[in-house]
């Protein structure tokens, strides 16, 4: 298990948990899909490294690092 | 009957709502007086319809502005239909949406756009068997294409509700089972069974839907309310807003799988195309520099020669009309008060709105056309990791650029940022950028001062507005908006083609709204004006500019700007004219100074100091009031004048030093 801003580019990761504290983020995160279970790919990175494109449920969002470390995943094949 | 139309971002709300007020007999349509909806009124089969063109929302939660503002409308105003707009390419989270709108016990229809993609690439969809597991009518439609709205209409106008029999497509037991228990408990202390959206939100600790709740009843005990959520939550593996959300997605993904859509395929041609382009357009290394070009062509079909020539065009014509009604109301014989009302205060004043105008319209349109095709999310996606240092995020860049147009729609446009923090630090830094109406003073004071080095003092001054921006959200960030970790998470949408009818009404609905709103108080900011400079205090006609009441007020306060350099009373009574209008600032110094006493009364340096002064206080009685209507509170907007004009005199007092000990 790790954090969703670890993950490297291209690789496929499914979610276990979000464990963000802060009320806004984390009804942000839920409301943008990102649930236990859903798969998300990792696209790319903006200038300067962050924040992160990933891909999830045929869309994509731009997420912070900072927003993404609540985020527990587990790396996976696809 | 009224009817809000609603769905996510980017389905094409506006444009149903378009097509839905252009194509039937409009009653009344009110655009551009404000971003949070329009509204138009329409006679469909002899009945008049009224349409509520909603933000585009993700959810119904309460964590952004435009989801409170959508709730706020759905549950407190007489909405007797909701029109759900869905993008078929992008079903899965524009379902999320729809889930929670069949819990507010209103009537949903959903309507299906850009259905169009689907018959393209060869698929259907089972309408009928949709709308069974929904519980609500189901039309495909297309916007764009204008297909489908009658249908639309027909079932909107349906009174059959034999459709409208679910009130939650929710199917985890435990979760219905808590709610049930909230009901349950509401109903004993008020014999009122509580609808099921804002029970469940209570699950959520949704602060709107207690509010609500206990609005209607006033028995409830948030501390009961509290228990049965703690208790209920014992028993499941997790907590509440996450099962629900889950939950939510799970029976989303079941529904969709049931259907067989087709709209991967859709969703995957058009993401491959986006990610093609974005190879290059969102590139580590390439990203900013393109941004930098694109923007610098933006600003260069604005403000360069092309913009400059329209503006002067215009410019000939409110000149042009001053002469004639000067002419016209000299040869009736009216006194000399009413010509100079009309020819020195009113005309000038109101004339210069629409000086600005080809500027500000040339400005918008590139920046709607971007945003139409998909490229502003990308940049606030690219510029992000900058902002933040000063404390704004990569939202924050739209309502910036539009600055350097004119800051009234700037404002407005902070709206769209998440939290009210984010929202008050914007709006107190998007005044230093630069507007257009700045501009003719630095012009002014270059062809007298330094017509050798045009180039390089306009940019100087855009680029200290930037400076100052940037360091005054650094020091904000570190003091009084300390950063809070608000979530910066953004749609990256699939490139679109931008249609000129779209991009057209969303600049007609800003120019509609800055004419309007600028025009009246820089007509009373004119008239203001001229009555200081026509009297003297105690009403008597003033013989001399010194005599007037601007002239008087000028000499009170001159002190403060001795050590800017700056000490004349009539340089004074410019800054006081510019506070209530920028526009009246060139004229002032026209009838104040002549051109051998500016060179007189301003050095070089002086000059440009009065320039950076110009470029940082408070731009104009227009802004005053949109800050007080978009801070809200008298303390924040007094904070925020205050912090400006300080701001104004410490920058200008630090490059006064600085100008003084190197020349």
């Amino acid at each position: 298990m790790t954090r969703l801003d670890k993950i490297e580019i291209n690789k496929y990761c499914k979610v276990i948990d979000i464990q963000t504290q802060n009320i806004q983020a984390r009804g942000r995160i839920l409301d943008m899909g990102i649930t236990p279970n859903v798969v998300i790919k990792v696209v790319k990175n903006a200038p300067f490294g962050d924040p992160i494109q990933v891909r999830l449920r045929n869309y994509n969002i731009g997420i912070r690092k900072a927003d993404a470390e609540g985020i527990i995943v587990e790396e996976i094949d696809y | 009957m009224k009817i809000a139309l609603l769905g996510n971002p980017n389905t094409g709300t506006t444009s149903l709502f378009n097509v839905i007020t252009n194509t039937y007999a409009r009653i009344g349509n009110f655009p551009g007086v404000t971003v949070e909806k329009n509204e138009g009124t329409i006679v469909y089969n002899k009945e008049s319809i009224g349409f509520f063109d909603l933000p585009g929302i993700y959810s119904l939660s309460q964590f952004s502005r435009k989801q409170v503002i959508s709730r706020d409308y759905i549950f407190n105003k007489e909405i007797d239909v909701i029109v759900n707009v869905i993008d078929v390419s992008n079903i899965e989270r524009n379902l999320y949406l729809t889930t929670q709108l069949i819990e507010t016990g209103k009537k949903v229809v959903v309507a299906l756009n850009f259905y169009d993609l689907i018959e393209k690439s060869g698929g259907t969809i089972d309408i009928k068997f949709f709308e069974k597991i929904l519980g609500c009518r189901v039309v495909p439609i297309s916007a764009r294409k204008n297909k489908g709205i009658d249908e639309l209409l027909d079932v909107v106008c349906s009174s059959d509700n034999e459709l409208n029999n679910k009130n939650t497509l929710i199917n985890q037991n435990d979760i219905l089972d808590a709610v049930e228990a909230i009901q349950d408990y509401v109903y004993s202390v008020s014999n009122v069974k509580p609808d099921f959206f804002n029970s469940m939100k209570l699950l959520e600790d949704d602060k709107m839907s207690l509010k609500y709740l206990k609005n209607i009843n006033s028995n409830i005990d948030t501390k009961e309310i509290d228990r049965i959520v703690k208790m209920t939550n014992e028993n499941v593996e997790n907590s509440w807003d996450i099962l629900i959300a889950q939950n939510r997605y799970d029976v989303i993904e079941n529904i969709i799988k049931k259907l067989i859509i087709d709209e991967n395929i859709i969703a995957f041609e058009k993401h491959e195309k986006s990610l093609k382009v974005d190879k290059i357009l969102t590139n580590r290394v390439f990203a900013l520099p393109i941004f930098f070009v694109i923007m610098f062509a933006v600003f260069w079909i604005s403000f360069g020669p092309f913009g400059t020539w329209l503006t002067d065009w215009v410019f000939y014509l409110v000149v042009a009309f001053i002469s004639f009604t000067r002419d016209f109301l000299t040869y009736v014989n009216a006194s000399n008060w009413v010509v100079s009302f009309f020819c020195d205060g009113v005309i000038p004043g109101v004339g210069m709105v629409f000086t600005f105008l080809p500027q500000i319209l040339i400005l918008y349109f590139c920046l709607a056309l971007l945003e139409d095709i998909g490229y502003m999310s990308r940049i606030a996606f690219i510029v992000d990791r900058t902002l933040r240092f000063v404390g704004l995020s990569g939202k924050a860049l739209l309502p910036i650029l539009m600055g350097f147009g004119c800051s009234v729609p700037a404002l407005m446009a902070t709206r769209t940022l998440n939290s009210e923090r984010d929202r008050r630090l914007a709006i107190i830094l998007t005044p230093f950028v630069s507007c257009s109406a700045r501009l003719p003073i630095y012009m002014f004071f270059v062809a007298i001062f330094f017509p050798n080095a045009k180039v390089l003092i306009l940019f100087s001054l855009y680029m200290l507005g930037i400076i100052v921006l940037l360091i005054s959200g650094f020091i904000l960030k570190k003091t009084v908006l300390r950063d809070t970790d608000s979530a910066f998470i953004i749609e990256i949408p699939p490139y679109r083609l931008p249609t000129i009818r779209n991009t057209t009404l969303k600049l007609y609905e800003i120019a509609g709204g800055y004419v309007k709103k600028t025009g009246f108080l820089l007509l009373v900011a004119s008239i203001i004006i001229w009555f200081g400079q026509y009297f003297t205090p105690i009403l008597a006609v003033a013989q001399s500019q010194q005599e007037s009441i601007i002239g008087v007020l000028g000499s009170f306060i001159s002190p403060i700007f001795e050590p800017l350099g700056l000490g004349s009373w009539q340089i004074s009574a410019v800054l006081i004219i510019g506070f209530l209008a920028k526009e009246a600032v060139v004229p002032a110094l026209a009838i104040l100074f002549t051109a051998q006493t500016v060179g007189l009364a301003f050095t070089p340096i002086t000059a440009y100091i009065f320039m950076v002064f110009t470029l940082l206080y408070l731009p104009c009685i227009v802004i005053f009031a949109t800050i007080k209507k978009e801070m809200g509170t008298w303390k924040w907007t007094a904070f925020t004048i205050f912090l400006q004009t300080l701001v104004a005199w410490i920058g200008a007092f630090i490059i006064y030093n600085l100008l003084n000990f190197i020349f």
